[in-house]
């Protein structure tokens, strides 16, 4: 654990009252949170001799002969740190200050990959690590997308609102908050994900091979665990010049109820609509009414009635809005201008009991949510949907003898929709074309709906021998809007081959219903499966560097695609078939090293992924196939104070697939050109690659905590190509790039 | 929708950002209008195809396309056209016409196309032309079986009055607000063109031109209805 421990040995000013010879005395912090750390056992462990922080987490040894001694802090729940103290013969010796992390992380991590089944290269991301990634912008699931397996979709692209997991479509993977799909994972534009990465206790990253307790996802699962709040007061206020926000944390009720009870609130608000006005062109011809703003709120208060009994209300939203005015013509598509107006708003909440016992440990929980979205594009192009859901899940295990450990649960979720639709068919992936507002037959759908699912599932965890853990599992999934009932088998193995060596495989079945997009308007379609197959080995190179590769391939079927043209207006709600099938296939590598002072990391992907629409259509290359796509991360503190944190991030990544426009036909009757297309997914465009830069300093007082931070994404200014956009005839075109640079500024205050 | 959607916002405000040619503006190749003598033709009947262009000169012109044929299926672009459907253009004398079965041919063909005796049958058109170096394409469709004739344009305003036959002059930073008076089947919509000048909208029936700087061209015009009918008028366009 002294590995890991965050360790600071601060001399305070030596004019301190209490300052007399032969004592030691100091505080202890908590390194996360940078509060006083109470009731932690400090040891000076060649006089055998301890003691333990009161409320203020300060301690003292007395009479301690001069010479060189050594502290000790830290038990469960905290890593331990040491540190050296010189006590000098007649002087008064500085007082100490020691930062010990939060065991529980570790624990966590260690918990999670027990208890789920081994999904190779998958990953927990550590809290500490990620919020320091150069380009995150201090945000945990932006720092994701930094993981092997993950397409690298930029900001503001056509695709960066969503992942892209090993291959697999936007609409593939899952994201979980506490078990419950989340409808939207970044605010506008990808900048910033809709929870803060101080409500975020951890994430699980499962590119693909998870287990049976996780479904509806042919592609990868990205789940959010909320954090509770610590038993301590504490907090934050922050701003930069992506959004400002609050955090407070602390115990409810008295002394003893410090210990059972705990909240957590934290609120967020953007500041793009104060900076997009004055970098927008003037001749952009774009008045802003409501420019692009989000608000997102979380509160988690969590109750330990018993030892083994936790009870955890978790409730978080956001409110996303934009509205934009332009009166320039749009040459190619007439109606697409106008006014544009966006608002995306949710709200969950999520009641959860856990009951960890020696044998049993079972979890609950009960969410309900609520939400709305509208966009208007034009005169008379809309979407509005309302939906309220509710759902009841339960997971339990039980440890049978040593060897064996059963897992089973069930989840019961209804959605009730309201549904206004009249707006263009959106386009599918493989679809080179966007949406014509003007010339393509709007869908015209105004109803509502129930969607309702069911599933269930069963494994059992098997340690065959000391070195052998095998998972077979099976699981349910009723999608009852389409009336689809399918029966997924899942196993996976890890064999321990050495003492720091460990071989991963896995394969099963997995699918996801015809839920995507407008697909939930046609209840013929059937779900799309994925047959996964992983193969990964993790070795430990010394303490603190490991190394992770995972080889994987996917066969897809059942895709859904478009069954005619998209103008065939007698199709608008009858629009897709289940006749795509694809395949995947690649190779993840990730190093990782971490040391008291610096974390790193190199992920690589190798991968292809390639589609065919119909069987009698050739193979293509999927939407995003990326053939390398390489990223280094490395961050150290500068200074034994741990004041000043420097990272840098860079990527590269093999551009994405496109089909060229090689003409047009213009269409005299309407006037407008119809572009005439190449190949599917024939060229790429150019490869992208940037370096992101981070700085962090951090100043300490007695009671408080205050850190700066610049992040730089693309500092060199390679503004890479996101797309190509065309003339109205299609002789022209022009690239759109990425944003050359983002920097982002800003500072905090803790105590 | 949400991701792709908010991304059209996105690729909306870029596109306003785009340098690129306009549609309106007359100097450089573009194919501005396909017109049948009857957008549609009675049974038995024939109707003339031709075409509006222009080229990198900025010179409006009617023309006869260099090819004209059925156009494919666009589910299925490489299915042959049935020599029947095929055989229904021709060319004489130097323009192209589309002839029109007798009824009890085009009632069989109803019938085999599983449409009700009263459908009207769309025949889709294909012509080609080269323009300089390029060769551009344009659909358009008529009807075949039923009347029609294409919108009348009366004459082309300037601030609400008459143009003159000798063409329209705009003093060096002037403004004109245009107009157009036509009449034709159903609702009108229409596109301007101009060979000098700015013209702040296309689409439009009244657009405003501006005269920023010298030059002179054509001031074109081009009115459709929504039963494919299509008529032009332009006039010179003087800037000084």
């Amino acid at each position: 654990m002294n590995s890991l421990a965050l360790l600071v040995a601060l001399a305070l000013p030596a004019a301190d009252p209490d300052a007399v010879p032969g004592r030691i005395q100091g505080r202890v912090l908590d390194a996360l949170a940078g509060a006083p750390a109470p009731g932690i056992v400090v040891r000076l462990v060649d006089r055998e001799r301890w003691t333990t922080t009161d409320e203020n987490g300060r301690f003292s040894f007395e009479a301690v002969p001069p010479g060189a001694h050594t502290l000790r802090a830290g038990d469960p729940p905290y890593q331990t740190a040491e540190i050296e103290v010189a006590v000098r013969r007649g002087a008064a010796t500085p007082p100490v200050e020691i930062a010990i992390a939060p065991l529980v992380e570790t624990v966590e991590i260690v918990e999670i990959a027990r208890r789920e089944a081994p999904a190779p290269g998958g990953t927990q991301v550590v809290r500490d690590e990620v919020t320091h990634v150069p380009g995150a912008r201090g945000d945990m699931l932006t720092a994701v997308q930094s993981l092997p397996g993950i397409a690298n979709t930029g900001t503001f692209g056509p695709a960066s609102g969503g992942l892209i997991i090993r291959g697999s479509a936007i609409g593939d993977s899952r994201i979980l908050v506490d078990g419950w799909e989340i409808p939207v994972l970044y605010h506008f534009g990808a900048v910033q994900s809709i929870i803060p990465s101080e409500m975020i206790e951890s994430i699980d990253y499962l590119p693909g091979g998870f287990g049976v307790e996780k479904g509806r996802a042919t592609g990868g699962v990205v789940e959010v665990h909320s954090r509770r709040g610590r038993p301590e007061w504490g907090g934050f206020a922050e701003m930069s010049f992506i959004n400002g926000g609050m955090f407070l944390q602390g115990p409810i009720g008295g002394s003893k109820g410090a210990r059972r009870a705990t909240f957590a609130v934290s609120l967020r608000r953007s500041f793009v609509d104060a900076i997009l006005p004055a970098v927008v062109p003037p001749g952009a011809d774009l008045g802003f009414t409501v420019v692009p703003r989000y608000y997102d709120y979380q509160a988690r208060i969590d109750w330990q009635p018993r030892d083994r009994w936790r009870l955890a209300l978790f409730v978080f939203g956001t409110d996303d809005a934009a509205k934009i005015e332009t009166g320039a013509d749009n040459d190619a598509d007439p109606l697409l201008t106008g006014t544009f107006e966006n608002e995306t708003t949710f709200t969950r909440a999520i009641a959860s009991a856990t009951y960890t016992g020696p044998v049993v440990r079972q979890r609950v929980s009960a969410s309900a949510d609520t939400g709305s979205f509208f966009f208007r594009a034009g005169p008379d192009r809309y979407l509005e949907f309302h939906v309220q859901g509710l759902g009841l899940r339960d997971e339990t295990r039980v440890g049978i003898g040593d060897r064996l450990t059963l897992s089973a649960g069930g989840q019961v979720e209804v959605v009730w929709t309201e549904n206004d639709v009249q707006f263009p068919r959106p386009p599918k992936e493989g679809d080179p074309r966007d949406p014509s507002f003007t010339f393509d037959p709007p869908i015209m759908y105004h109803e509502d709906f129930p969607v309702a699912a069911i599933e269930a599932w069963t494994a059992a965890e098997i340690r065959v021998k000391p070195w052998l853990d095998v998972t077979a599992g099976i699981r349910y999934d009723g999608y009852f809007r389409n009336d689809d009932h399918v029966i997924e088998p899942r196993g996976s193995a890890r064999a321990k081959v050495g003492a720091r060596t460990a071989l991963r495989g896995s394969t099963g079945l997995y699918t996801r219903p015809a839920w995507f997009q407008d697909e939930l308007i046609q209840r013929s379609l059937g779900p799309e499966r994925a047959l996964q197959s992983t193969l990964g080995i993790e070795h430990e190179l010394r303490e603190g560097l490991t190394v992770q590769g995972t080889a994987f391939e996917t066969e897809r079927r059942d895709l859904i695609v478009y069954d005619t043209d998209r103008k065939d207006a007698s199709k608008t709600l009858d629009a897709y078939v289940n006749r795509g099938t694809g395949r995947t296939f690649g190779a993840e590598i990730l190093v990782q090293w971490r040391g008291p002072r610096h974390f790193g990391w190199l992920a690589y992907t190798l991968s292809r992924s390639l589609r065919r629409d119909a069987p009698d259509r050739p193979e293509r290359l999927f939407d995003f196939d990326q053939t390398h796509n390489l990223i280094l991360v490395g961050s150290a503190k500068l200074d034994r104070a741990q004041k000043w944190q420097i990272g840098g991030r860079f990527q590269f990544t093999t551009g994405r697939p496109y089909t060229p426009v090689v003409g047009s036909i213009y269409q005299s009757d309407l006037n407008y050109y119809q572009p005439l297309f190449g190949g599917l997914n024939s060229q790429r465009l150019e490869s992208q690659h940037q370096l992101d830069l981070r700085l962090d300093r951090v100043w300490r007082f007695s009671t408080w905590r205050l850190s700066a931070f610049v992040d730089v994404t693309n500092v060199y200014l390679h503004a890479a190509v996101l797309q190509y956009q065309y003339s109205y005839d299609y002789s022209q075109k022009q690239a759109i790039r990425t944003i050359p640079i983002l920097p982002s500024l800003g500072v905090r205050g803790e105590w | 929708m949400r991701g792709r959607s908010l991304a059209i916002v996105v690729a909306a405000a870029l596109a306003a950002c785009a340098d690129f040619r306009k549609p309106s503006d007359l100097r450089h190749a573009q194919i501005l209008a396909v017109r049948s003598s009857r957008p549609r033709v009675p049974p038995g009947e024939r109707a003339t195809i031709d075409l509006l262009v222009t080229g990198d000169d900025g010179v409006p012109r009617e023309t006869a396309p260099d090819r004209l044929e059925v156009a494919p299926d666009p589910r299925d672009p490489g299915r042959p056209i049935p020599p029947a459907v095929a055989a229904l253009v021709g060319r004489e004398a130097g323009g192209w016409t589309v002839t029109v079965p007798s009824e009890a041919e085009l009632a069989i063909a109803r019938g085999a196309l599983g449409l009700p005796p009263d459908a009207l049958i769309v025949l889709p058109l294909q012509a080609t032309i080269a323009l300089g170096v390029e060769t551009r394409i344009a659909q358009k469709a008529i009807v075949l079986g039923a009347a029609a004739a294409n919108p009348i344009i009366l004459r082309l305003l300037a601030d609400g009055a008459p143009i003159p036959p000798e063409g329209l002059r705009v003093p060096i930073g002037g403004e004109r607000r245009l107009g157009v008076e036509a009449t034709g089947a159903g609702t009108l919509s229409y596109a301007w063109y101009g060979g000098a000048g700015d013209l702040d909208a296309y689409r439009t029936v009244a657009p405003r031109l501006s005269a920023p700087k010298p030059g002179s061209g054509a001031l074109l015009v081009v009115v459709r209805d929504d039963r494919g009918g299509v008529a032009w008028l332009g006039t010179t366009l003087t800037i000084e």
